[in-house]
Parts: structure tokens; C-alpha cells; sequence
């Protein structure tokens, strides 16, 4: 899973790289999600817990950017749309992955999104069942596999004392994090070459930068 | 405020009565609405119900607790610590003493009910004398000294004041009574309520500020249990070992057991902040019962009615838990 992760920072780096060198006054954004990423993956080969918050979110985000091909994928098959379950799941789980300004706290919002991608996965696999066809569905439920596992373990590890580090160090960074997000954001927005791997590196950014000063 | 003096007859004594009998005279009148004696009794009922809601509640804790137990003996036999957990009801008497503080409870509130129902003054010297008894044989009990060391006034002494002067207005000394043993115990009853709630606590999820009490015991199992079931399939190699079908029905299995896992731990973190809700009203209305002895006293029936929608609905989920528990 590690690997996974590794991989899709490098695809990411590889493709802000192509940003950067095609717009070259967004340097200073893409430098510093470069930092950003390299910081996270020198956690990750550390095995720490933000390597593992930072790989929960990849996933994720990765689901969240999936979904908009699921739903597409949902009424090709099924021309009357998702039943009220499946739409009850999807909803759940952007409003997960979209902590509200009221979000209390990095345990609720991950205990959310931990349940929101459980629930999600069956409705993609029963709807996988109905029409085998989809697969779409089936392969985002495969990926969607790994996230609760990563969930559940940052829940149960983080104490308060890590809470409270992890969340001073996005404290500071987050302006400058938001800042970085929204560039990206709407670069990535009037490019032809728009690449899934930047657009959930966005989503970690503004995920987080969203998040800490809420708390 | 507790009375030393040895004669009973002292005129200081005497002083001491008329002193404290009079202004609750004054602010008991003479004229109880007729609604109060069964305010009294929803009251009563109230406790009740809210005394078992808690009892199963430390029946959670402890079934928690034990698969805790089983739980982690089973993964690290050598490193499993039963201090870790946030409350310790494993142990008998620590168990019981809360069934002792639940039990306390109930038996004040049905003796302030017994009192307002009585309807002649033996009945209500029998009824006092009991509510009398039920408060100083707790004030007495080592194990809930902590939550009765409060109480300022020996109900025994409190009791005989009965017995003297005024004897014709039964009904005036019947709600003089009341009101200073709500006057009395209204510290110590905050007390119990801060301490279950103190102790039943939050879960991580619910609190927004970490998990605490048995809500601690709660999230804490319930996450560990998940951690595991959710790497199984792929952890014991059954996706990789068998056919695609098998894999696809290991994953299946997991998602299903997973959903189960996380509806009955936010089932029972949801029981827990229903708890807590009817604890501060319950602490709420125990302040607000001298309201009974007014005429306008439409706030006081309806928290009472309240609190006991509440307390069916908590009710109500803990079936629906035990009937999911036995299917």
C-alpha cells in the first residue's frame, strides 16, 4: 500500500513538474506542494502517523475524484440513477470528505469519512452485482478497500498529545496551504492536461487547509 | 447548620424548628395545587427509569470490558494491562457501589412521592421517618460518602421537627418538609448527576474533543475491532489465496461485518449522549421540583414529560441494540 502511495506522490511531482514548466508564474505554488509532498513522504518511509494521514486522504480523495465517474457509470446502467441508498451513500461521503466549518475535530471527521467509505464500498458492490458490467464501481470499491484500515488505525492512535502536534504544524501552514490549494486549483481547472493525481493532491491540500484553523 | 443541641425540649431547639419551619411555610403556602402529589410520583418513575437506563449503561462498560479482556488476551496474552481501562467495573465492588448510588436514588425520590401522598399525619411521620432513615444510612455508608458528605443537616433531627408546634396545618407541614429536603439534597443530587455523567463520558466521535468515561471504553474497542476486521481478508490472505468470486465474497463479508461493528458502536455512543442529555435534565428538574407547590406550574409538567419521552427513547434504542445483540 506504501508503495501505492509513493507511486502516485512521484505521478503527481511528475505532473506538477509538466504545470510548472507550461506555466511558469505558478512556480511558487507547485514548489511548494513539491515540499509539501516530499515532506509527507519522507514521513511515510518513517512509517509515522502523518504518513498515514496523509495516505488515508490520497485514498480518499482519489475516491472523491472517482465518484464523478461513478455517477455516470450509474445511470449508463441504470437509466432511472442510483437508488436511494447508493445516493444516500455518495452524499455521505462528500459531506465526509467536506468537513463543515463546524467540523469538531481530526477523530470525528476521519470517524466519519472511516464509516462514509464502508458504506459507500457496499452500495458499489451490490450495484457491481446488479450489473457486473459496471466496472467502474467494482474497482473503486477495490481501491476504496485500503482506506478503512488507515482510518480506523489513525483513530485509535492519535492521542491527544499527537492531535495537538499535528494540528499546530497545519495551523501554520494553512494559509499558505490554502493559498497553494486554490492555485492549483484553478490552473489545473483551464488546463487540457488535468491529471487525476493533481487533482487529489488539491483535495489533500484544501482537505487540510480547510481543517486546521477550525481547531 | 446541623443541630448539636442533646435535649429535644431545649428552647433553643424549639427557636431553632420555629426558625426553619416559618419560611417555608411562608413560601409552601397553604393551598397545594392539586397535580403536585403526582408530579411527585413522575418524578419518582422518572428516577426509576433513569436509575436502570443507567444500570445498563455499567452493563455496557462491563460487556465491554470483558470482550476487551478476551479481545486483547487473545492478541498479546503478555501485554494485556485491565488498568488501561478508563473505569474499572470489572471489579465486583466497584460495580456494586454504583448499583448502591442508582439504588439511593430511586428510594429518595419514592420517599419524597410516599410524602406527598400521604393523607394524614401518621402516614406522613412514617413516610418522613423513611425518607429520613434512606438519607442518613447514606450519609452514613462509607462507600457513597462521597457523594452525601455534602448534605449539611442530619435528616434524623430534620424529622423530628414534625412532631412539633402547628400541628393542625398537616397539609403546610407536609410541603415544609419537602421543600427543605429538596432544598437540602439539591448539592448532592448535582453531585451523583455530575459523577454518572463524569463516568459515562463521550465517545472520540461524539465529544469532538477525545472520548472519555465508558465512551472511552467504547471507542476504544470498537476501533481496535475495526483496525482488525477491516485488514482481514487481506491480512489472512484469503483475496490473494482463492478465486476472484472468493475474493470478492471475503471482501463482502468484511464491508458487512464492518457496517455491523460501526452501526452497534455509534448505536451505543448515540445511547450515550442521549444519556448525557437526560442526566443535565434530570439535575434540571430536581432543582425545579419546588415549582409543584405553585399553582402556574406548566414548566415543571412539561420538562416532566420530557425527560420521560427522553428517557423512553433511550430505552427503546437499548432494546433495539440487545433484539440486534440476540438475532
Amino acid at each position: 500500500m506504501n508503495d501505492s502511495i509513493l507511486n502516485f506522490v512521484e505521478d503527481a511531482k511528475k505532473r506538477l513538474l509538466q504545470l510548472q514548466a507550461e506555466h511558469p508564474e505558478k512556480k511558487e505554488a507547485v514548489q511548494e506542494t513539491i515540499r509539501f509532498l516530499d515532506g509527507l513522504t519522507k514521513s511515510l518511509q518513517e512509517g509515522d502517523f502523518e504518513a498515514i494521514l496523509l495516505s488515508a486522504l490520497i485514498l480518499a480523495f482519489d475516491g472523491l475524484v472517482a465518484l464523478e465517474k461513478i455517477e455516470v457509470s450509474v445511470k449508463t446502467y441504470d437509466p432511472d440513477g442510483p437508488s436511494a441508498d447508493f445516493a444516500d451513500a455518495i452524499a455521505e461521503y462528500e459531506k465526509a470528505m467536506s468537513p463543515p466549518e463546524n467540523a469538531k475535530d481530526l477523530k470525528t471527521t476521519l470517524s466519519k469519512i472511516g464509516s462514509a467509505s464502508v458504506y459507500l464500498m457496499r452500495q458499489l458492490q451490490l450495484f457491481t452485482k446488479k450489473y457486473p458490467a459496471a466496472t467502474a464501481c467494482d474497482e473503486l470499491a477495490d481501491r476504496l478497500f485500503g482506506l478503512p484500515p488507515k482510518i480506523f488505525t489513525l483513530i485509535q492512535r492519535l492521542d491527544d498529545d499527537e492531535i495537538a502536534k499535528l494540528t499546530g504544524n497545519l495551523y501554520a501552514r494553512s494559509r499558505e496551504l490554502h493559498k497553494t490549494a486554490n492555485q492549483l486549483k484553478q490552473l489545473n481547472e483551464v488546463l487540457s492536461t488535468a491529471s487525476t493525481a493533481v487533482n487529489v493532491a488539491i483535495g489533500v491540500l484544501g482537505f487540510l487547509a480547510k481543517f486546521a484553523p477550525l481547531i | 447548620m446541623r443541630m448539636t443541641i442533646a435535649s429535644p425540649c431545649s428552647p433553643v431547639r424549639l427557636w431553632g424548628a420555629v426558625l426553619l419551619i416559618l419560611p417555608l411555610l411562608a413560601l409552601a403556602g397553604c393551598s397545594t395545587p392539586k397535580s403536585a402529589p403526582s408530579q411527585f410520583a413522575a418524578f419518582s418513575k422518572a428516577t426509576s427509569s433513569l436509575a436502570q437506563i443507567s444500570q445498563k449503561t455499567y452493563v455496557i462498560a462491563v460487556t465491554v470490558n470483558s470482550k476487551q479482556t478476551i479481545y486483547s488476551l487473545s492478541k498479546n496474552p503478555a501485554g494485556f494491562d485491565p488498568s488501561t481501562y478508563a473505569i474499572n467495573t470489572d471489579n465486583v465492588a466497584s460495580f456494586g457501589k454504583r448499583m448502591l448510588l442508582l439504588q439511593a436514588l430511586q428510594l429518595y425520590a419514592q420517599s419524597l412521592s410516599d410524602i406527598f401522598s400521604s393523607d394524614d399525619l401518621s402516614a406522613l411521620k412514617t413516610n418522613v421517618k423513611n425518607l429520613c432513615t434512606t438519607l442518613d444510612s447514606l450519609k452514613a455508608n462509607e462507600t457513597l460518602k462521597p457523594y452525601f458528605s455534602d448534605l449539611s443537616l442530619s435528616f434524623s433531627d430534620f424529622g423530628n421537627y414534625l412532631g412539633i408546634g402547628l400541628s393542625r396545618l398537616f397539609e403546610s407541614r407536609r410541603n415544609a418538609v419537602v421543600m427543605k429536603a429538596l432544598e437540602e439534597t439539591t448539592p448532592t443530587i448535582n453531585g451523583i448527576v455530575a459523577a454518572l455523567q463524569f463516568e459515562f463520558g463521550m465517545c472520540a466521535t461524539a465529544s469532538g474533543k477525545g472520548s472519555s468515561g465508558i465512551g472511552s471504553l467504547i471507542s476504544s474497542y470498537y476501533d481496535r475491532y475495526l483496525i482488525d476486521a477491516s485488514k482481514s481478508p487481506i491480512a489472512g490472505g484469503q483475496a490473494g489465496g482463492g478465486s476472484a468470486d472468493s475474493a470478492k465474497s471475503a471482501k463482502s463479508n468484511t464491508i458487512e461485518s464492518l457496517i455491523q461493528m460501526i452501526q452497534t458502536r455509534d448505536t451505543l455512543c448515540n445511547i450515550l449522549i442521549l444519556t448525557q442529555e437526560a442526566l443535565a435534565e434530570y439535575g434540571r428538574l430536581h432543582a425545579m421540583l419546588s415549582q409543584a407547590f405553585k399553582p402556574d406550574h406548566e414548566a415543571l409538567s412539561d420538562a416532566l414529560v420530557d425527560l420521560q419521552l427522553k428517557l423512553q427513547n433511550i430505552d427503546a434504542v437499548f432494546s433495539a441494540v440487545s433484539q440486534k445483540e440476540k438475532n
